[in-house]
């Protein structure tokens, strides 16, 4: 095996991956920086380094109950959303608790273990589901003639769209559940497919129909 | 050879969903590792219960500098443009939005449409006012004037605090700034519900002096982190509270839950119970589930309420013991997870397990359980007769209560509020084991409002010499919380000090005593017991000042002030503080002697108890207490004193109004009066320590309200039971020989029959079956009051601003002086004529006033005693001498009473 010298399409990958630590970064920066002068930002921003003395109670909630939830989870049925203290209403988890804090319903019910296995087991199903999409296509969406008829290259471009929604969907779910956990702020991103209006459901459904078709091609003969 | 195939995007963004994973375990490396380093991260503020918002409470507290005395009586309007003119910080967030936002805000969110900030903020602000308006007005309010929103105020008060970053010690290093955002949501949680959250604010007219020193002149109100702080709801459930668990049985009654509350579903669950049962060393499983009680009795509670089986305060009683109840708790916490290996492990070395029950299939963590000691027949008993005597007419008949003076009409008929007291207070004490198992408390209507808020209601009499005045602390259970000068209750203490006396006059007046005890019939007038029979004070003092030796030389009043300290009471008073008199209520004894309890020992319910022959240290009005020094008591003063102001010795006058330095305080003492203070409980507990000694006990328990603290249930031994069985005060020697003792027993039971009792007891019983029953052994107490004798007329044209000065004033007509009567008893529940004495009771009244003449009701040591009445319905039900219908039974006499004839009641 011979390595090749370098092209000049690794160094604009190269420059890209640069360019897109750096937007992400600048971005981070800016919205510590500034975030303060939006209210909603900064009560998030507020809510992480402080959660239990800001404007925003429910990073409190979240906590005190993965905290109470035991190691084996409450249990289906079983889970005490609302608490345990005397209270005319519900004094616990909020209604989001269906969306946006899915990695908590489920330390409750099922316990952390089983939590981070979930989100663990949902990151890699999701890799696997695109992963051998560079196999399949070459990778470029482009204009070819087929049948003295020009078109795209319909592969490619459903192979980009089934990878950019695993990626942002990997992303969101890594978003959610360090939320979750207080590392970031909460975002009111949903758990991927889960949301209290199931929005995210029937959108994420669409996404995987289209993942599992792109992988059709390749099981033809010749194909 | 092969060509490297080049990367293209399609390729990174594939790795990229592969990073997501390291990603997810980095997120769980940073969590277990690197956060909970940092001091001040989540995780160490994870272990914090309770959640309270800086910004919310700033914005809140602007309402302390708006909220003032209002000048207007309609409710103000505020408009919009005042809001936007006073507010300029949010004049942009507030004001009408235009432009493109507007419209995408318009065309994107439904409702968009409403009215701007500032008009929602403007109508708010008139809401509360009006709110304020309806608060401040209503009857009995808890504002002393009438209150309102000062607009221009609060713009003031909320431009600042929006200028001003907050801090606070829960998030050490952050700075908070309120937002305009932030005033309104404040805004709105005052004006929700009917502004419900007024309700919780402290305010002017309903607290004391000293909180008032604190505030603002014109503040009106104060608002507080507690009013918003919430608490984390899956902390645990509070531990249960048992009532009702005799010694021996199986398992308790009755349980406190509220309508809602967790305990409703754990507190009767056999692993709570059985542990209920097995801290006190029994091992059989509960026969039956407790029953829940819902809470402590209210004035208006219905007759068959079962929450009359509660003592009032129950919760401020057991207040210390909620770091244990509360799994929050850090005492909870020191026991549940073991981190004190000399208490928290067994005798096998196991660790104590933590306190888990399942509830709904799901394992929750309870806190400890508490086991008192009260019999929730016998408290619903003594609470019942309390309130039918200070005005519930509907318990009286509930109870069949009925008073020979009153006939069929209802009790205190001919008193103002037809209530026969305006306070009664009572304690029950088991004598053989300390349990303290009944305390009553209760005011009438008009008593309550006085101390209930800064209004009277219009129904009560206003010429009542009584300031009108918020007083929390007058609310609680007055059984504890309520001290007075104990008077001729203090008799069975002096009469200890005369019969333990060492030198022959001791020993021969005791062999006399019962050398007369032997022979039935009264105790002659001249004899100790007779003395106690008849409460003849003046003969006492005589005594106590050593008149066999011409009153020189007399050290005996320190030999009273011993005895005092012997039956439970001058405790702390060595050394002069402000324990001096107190005991601790949950598990006995003085206050101070936690030494032995160690650092892992809740707190004591400081209570007063009693105290007597102390003075202020420095004799400055409102110093600590301390006992008061043997001195030297000049004889000739003694003598002047005892003679009386009319100079004749043996007269009715003999040691009133004595005269002539530090003698005076001495006798003022004697009297039971001075600096003398003893509360129902302490009055009881010294009952129960001389009935125990009488029964034959060389040591006496301490009364006590907690039996026991325990766990739930599991194969390790519950060290905390044994560590709080180690709390309990360690019995006491008795003060005196049982034979003394039984001289003094001896006197007391001829108090219904011929002495100071018995206009009480012919109101209940009847002439006869007084006369007969002698399984019950009383002492009644009348301090002194000034304006005995006066009518409510004389008073207000005595105490009136600008009125004369006159003799009655300067006697004290004037002052808040309330007028009381004592009853403390023992009794034999069999009504046996002999045998062991089994309860001790104590009852506290404060006399009502006559209708029709304005004078106070049983003026001085004459006339009746309701404090006795009071006792004797109690003991007469829960002895089964009155039956249901309210009829004295026949059996309930003593099966071979010696007739006694009737003498005058003197004292």
């Amino acid at each position: 095996v011979v390595a090749s010298p370098q092209r000049p399409g690794d160094q604009r990958v190269r420059a890209g991956a640069a360019a897109l630590r750096g937007w992400i970064g600048a971005v981070t920066f800016a919205l510590f920086r500034v975030g303060a002068h939006d209210s909603v930002t900064a009560s998030r921003l507020e809510s992480v380094a402080a959660p239990f003395v800001s404007i925003n109670d429910q990073l409190a909630l979240v906590s005190w109950f993965q905290r109470a939830a035991p190691a084996e989870g409450f249990g289906i049925g079983a889970a005490p959303w609302c608490g345990f203290a005397p209270s005319r209403g519900c004094s616990g988890v909020p209604a989001q608790i269906h969306s946006d804090y899915t990695f908590t319903a489920i330390v409750g019910v099922f316990g952390p273990w089983v939590a981070w296995g979930a989100s663990l087991a949902m990151a890699i199903w999701l890799h696997r589901l695109i992963r051998h999409h560079g196999r399949v296509t070459r990778g470029e969406p482009r204009l070819v003639g087929a049948g003295g008829q020009l078109g795209n290259d319909g592969q490619a471009l459903l192979s980009w769209l089934a990878v950019a929604w695993v990626v942002l969907t990997s992303c969101q779910l890594a978003v959610t559940v360090a939320g979750n956990l207080a590392v970031l702020p909460l975002t009111g991103v949903t758990f991927p497919f889960v949301s209290f209006g199931m929005t995210s459901l029937l959108v994420n459904t669409a996404f995987l129909a289209l993942c599992l078709n792109v992988d059709l091609p390749a099981r033809r003969p010749g194909g | 050879v092969a060509e490297r195939r080049a990367v293209s995007l399609l390729d990174c963004a594939i790795a990229a969903s592969l990073a997501i994973v390291p990603v997810l375990l980095g997120v769980v490396a940073l969590v277990a590792f690197v956060r909970p380093g940092d001091p001040d991260s989540f995780w160490r503020q994870g272990h914090s219960d309770r959640y309270v918002s800086v910004r919310h409470v700033a914005a809140l507290q602007t309402f302390e500098r708006a909220i003032v005395r209002r000048t207007v009586q309609e409710p103000r309007l505020v408009s919009s443009d005042e809001v936007l003119d006073g507010m300029a910080p949010c004049r942009r967030e507030w004001g009408v939005a235009s432009g493109a936002k507007a419209w995408l805000r318009r065309l994107v969110v439904a409702g968009a449409d409403d009215a701007p900030p500032a008009a929602q903020v403007a109508a708010q602000l008139s809401e509360l006012d009006a709110a304020l308006l309806r608060f401040s007005v209503r009857p009995n309010g808890r504002v002393e004037h009438r209150v309102g929103v000062d607009p221009e105020r609060w713009f003031a008060a909320a431009a600042d605090v929006l200028t001003t970053p907050l801090e606070t010690p829960d998030a050490p290093g952050q700075r908070f700034q309120v937002r305009c955002a932030d005033l309104v949501g404040a805004l709105a949680a005052l004006r929700r519900g009917d502004a419900a959250m007024l309700e919780t604010f402290a305010w002017r007219g309903s607290e004391g002096a000293a909180t008032l020193a604190g505030w603002r002149p014109e503040q009106q109100m104060r608002i507080t982190a507690r009013e918003v702080t919430r608490k984390n709801p899956w902390g645990g459930i509070a531990g249960c509270i048992y009532l009702g668990r005799a010694d021996g049985s199986d398992s308790p009654g009755y349980f406190l839950a509220g309508a809602r509350s967790a305990q409703q579903r754990v507190c009767a669950t056999p692993e709570l119970v059985r542990v209920a049962t097995a801290a006190s060393g029994a091992a059989a499983l509960p026969r039956a589930a407790p029953t829940a009680l819902r809470g402590e009795p209210g004035p208006a509670d219905a007759v068959d309420d079962p929450r009359w089986m509660v003592p009032p305060s129950l919760f401020t009683l057991l207040q210390p013991l909620e770091s244990l109840r509360q799994p929050s708790g850090a005492l909870y916490r020191v026991y549940a997870e073991g981190e004190s290996d000399a208490l928290a492990r067994g005798a096998g070395g196991a660790p104590l397990s933590r306190n888990r029950v399942v509830v709904d299939g799901a394992p929750v963590e309870v806190g400890y359980s508490i086991d008192v000691t009260i019999d929730p027949a016998l408290q619903a008993l003594a609470q019942k007769t309390a309130a039918c005597y200070t005005g519930r007419h509907d318990v009286c008949r509930a109870l069949a209560m009925r008073r020979a003076e009153d006939r069929d009409q209802p009790l205190g008929a001919q008193l103002l509020e037809g209530a026969m007291v305006r306070m009664a207070a009572v304690a029950v004490i088991d004598i053989a084991s300390g349990r303290i198992e009944a305390l009553a408390g209760s005011l009438s209507p008009c008593a309550r409002q006085e101390v209930d808020g800064p209004g009277r209601d219009a129904a009560c009499d206003t010429r009542l010499p009584y300031p009108v005045h918020y007083r929390a602390d007058a609310l609680l259970n007055a059984a504890v919380f309520h001290d007075a000068m104990p008077a001729s209750t203090i008799k069975p203490i002096m009469a200890t000090a005369f019969l333990v006396d060492l030198g022959v006059r001791g020993t021969r007046l005791l062999a006399s005593e019962r050398a007369a005890m032997e022979k039935d019939g009264t105790p002659a007038r001249d004899s100790l017991r007779g003395q106690l029979m008849r409460s003849d004070s003046a003969r006492f003092l005589d005594r106590m000042f050593c008149i066999e030796q011409g009153f020189a030389a007399c050290a005996r009043p320190w030999e009273v002030q011993a005895a005092a300290r012997a039956f439970g009471w001058n405790g702390g008073c060595a050394d002069g503080d402000a324990s001096c008199g107190k005991a601790d209520l949950l598990f006995g004894g003085p206050l101070g002697h936690d030494d032995e309890r160690g650092s892992l020992a809740p707190g004591a319910t400081a209570i007063a108890y009693g105290r007597l022959l102390s003075e202020p240290l420095g004799k400055k009005l409102g110093a600590p207490m301390h006992l008061m020094p043997p001195a030297s008591l000049d004889a000739g003063i003694l003598r002047r004193c005892a003679a009386g102001p009319d100079g004749r010795r043996l007269s009715d006058d003999d040691w009133e109004k004595c005269k002539g330095g530090a003698v005076v305080d001495v006798v003022a003492e004697g009297w039971g009066q001075g600096h003398a203070r003893a509360s129902v409980l302490g009055v009881a507990g010294m009952m129960a320590t001389l009935a125990a000694t009488a029964n034959g006990a060389t040591t006496v328990p301490r009364p006590h309200l907690v039996d026991a603290v325990h766990g739930v249930a599991g194969p390790a031994p519950d060290a905390l039971a044994a560590a709080s069985a180690r709390w309990r005060a360690a019995p006491a020697p008795s003060p005196l020989t049982r034979d003394a003792a039984e001289v003094i027993v001896s006197g007391l039971s001829y108090s219904h029959r011929a002495g100071t009792a018995r206009t009480a007891c012919e109101q209940v019983f009847d002439a006869k079956r007084c006369r007969d029953i002698d399984w019950l052994a009383g002492k009644t107490g009348t301090p002194s009051f000034p304006s005995d004798g006066l009518s409510l007329d004389q008073l207000v044209r005595l105490c009136a601003p600008g009125a004369p000065p006159s003799a009655e004033a300067k006697r004290g007509a004037c002052s808040s002086l309330h007028p009381y009567k004592w009853y403390v008893a023992a009794w034999r529940g069999d009504r046996a004529k002999d045998g062991p004495w089994t309860k001790a009771i104590a009852v506290l009244a404060e006399r009502n006033w006559l209708r029709t003449s304005g004078r106070v009701h049983g003026a001085g040591d004459h006339g009746p005693n309701p404090a006795a009445e009071i006792a004797m319905q109690i003991v007469g039900r829960a002895t089964g001498a009155i039956d249901d219908a309210g009829t004295p039974s026949r059996s309930a006499v003593a099966k071979a009473g010696t007739a006694v004839p009737a003498t005058e009641a003197t004292r």
